[in-house]
């Protein structure tokens, strides 16, 4: 059963496109980083995939909070996007990677999580980093909590020194 | 040495040292300060509650006299309270300075050395109890004006907002005012 599986992985893998040798990705990120109006924060990486063999038109899966998606591919098949909303709470500042896989991998993945085994064992073909270098959420203090307690402490002062006056 | 019924000048002059009447000249200084005071909550619903300022124009005109009158006879009070006590305190100080300016008219009788004393002092407290009543009741105003719109009244709508806050604040000061403590 598994060697049928791994033939077929392979004829997809093959009808699908070539299969790429060392991988090399060249990306460009982006987040959003002003969460003050949005509850949501967007991850995008733009990307161009070269190999040392050659081979074009990868058809590429990304493995993402959202599970593991097929990768957009520009017409020409040389620009490739990935990108995914996170709610603001989960959205951590950081380096995010973003794993990279061709059919064979995607194959393989999709086989160890049927057999609930370990993913981690299938080596993606390249490995994105995205950096997230946070979200401004708004000031720490609300200016309305400044204004209240600026006012309160000037009435302290005033109050103190009425005291003072009518002591 | 006075005629019945009648009081002298100097007596109606002390008289209005002591009585709740304000000058004319005080009484500007406090409306005027109480119309401004009364107006700056108009910014605050204008540019931060986001009202239209046209549209808004008869509720702020009405909510600003009202208020205006409230600020101003708690200005009037609490100056009253607080000029016989300002008076008091500064008496020593007043009598030394007033002394040692006239310690070289030898010629001066004591009475009139003692009403040069009365009435400086009166000048002293009057200035001293106006501008402090200008500080206490706008500070007082302002924090009630900031915590009722932005606390209280938080969750009504803006004009409501503006009314209760505004009113709430002036009506609240003029209430204390009346204290004597």
């Amino acid at each position: 059963m598994q060697v049928v599986a791994v033939i077929l992985a392979f004829l997809v893998a093959v009808v699908a496109g070539e299969t790429c040798t060392g991988a090399q990705v060249d990306s460009v990120g982006f987040t959003s980083q002003d969460a003050t109006i949005v509850t949501k924060i967007a991850y995008i990486s733009d990307f161009t995939l070269s190999c040392s063999n050659g081979a074009k038109d990868v058809s590429l899966y990304a493995e993402t909070v959202d599970g593991i998606v097929s990768v957009p591919r520009s017409v020409d098949g040389v620009k490739y996007q990935v990108s995914w909303v996170e709610d603001v709470a989960t959205a951590v500042s950081g380096e995010r990677p973003i794993k990279l896989y061709d059919d064979q991998g995607y194959a393989a993945l999709r086989k160890a999580q049927r057999g609930n085994e370990d993913t981690s064992s299938v080596q993606p073909i390249a490995v994105i980093n995205l950096y997230h270098p946070g979200a401004y959420r708004g000031p720490w203090i609300q200016s309305e909590t400044m204004a209240i307690l600026a006012a309160i402490f000037i009435y302290y002062y005033a109050l103190t020194q009425k005291t003072r006056l009518m002591a | 040495m006075v005629a019945k019924g009648k009081l002298t000048k100097e007596e109606e002059l002390l008289l209005q040292d002591f009585s709740r009447n304000v000058s004319k000249k005080s009484s500007i200084i406090f409306y005027f300060n109480a119309l401004i005071v009364s107006a700056i909550p108009i910014w605050l619903f204008w540019r931060i509650h986001m009202m239209d300022p046209l549209s808004s124009a008869a509720i702020f005109a009405l909510v600003t006299g009202i208020a205006t009158y409230l600020v101003a006879f708690a200005y009037m009070n609490t100056k009253f309270v607080l000029k016989h006590k300002v008076a008091q305190k500064v008496e020593d100080a007043v009598t030394r300075e007033v002394m040692r300016k006239l310690s070289d008219d030898k010629k001066m009788a004591k009475k009139e050395k003692d009403e040069r004393v009365l009435w400086k002092k009166n000048e002293v407290a009057e200035a001293e109890a106006t501008t402090f009543s200008l500080f206490y009741n706008n500070a007082l105003f302002l924090m009630l004006v900031v915590v009722g719109s932005f606390l209280l009244f938080k969750s009504v709508t803006p004009a409501y907002n503006y009314v209760f806050s505004t009113l709430g604040a002036a009506g609240i000061i003029a209430l204390f005012s009346t204290s004597t403590q």
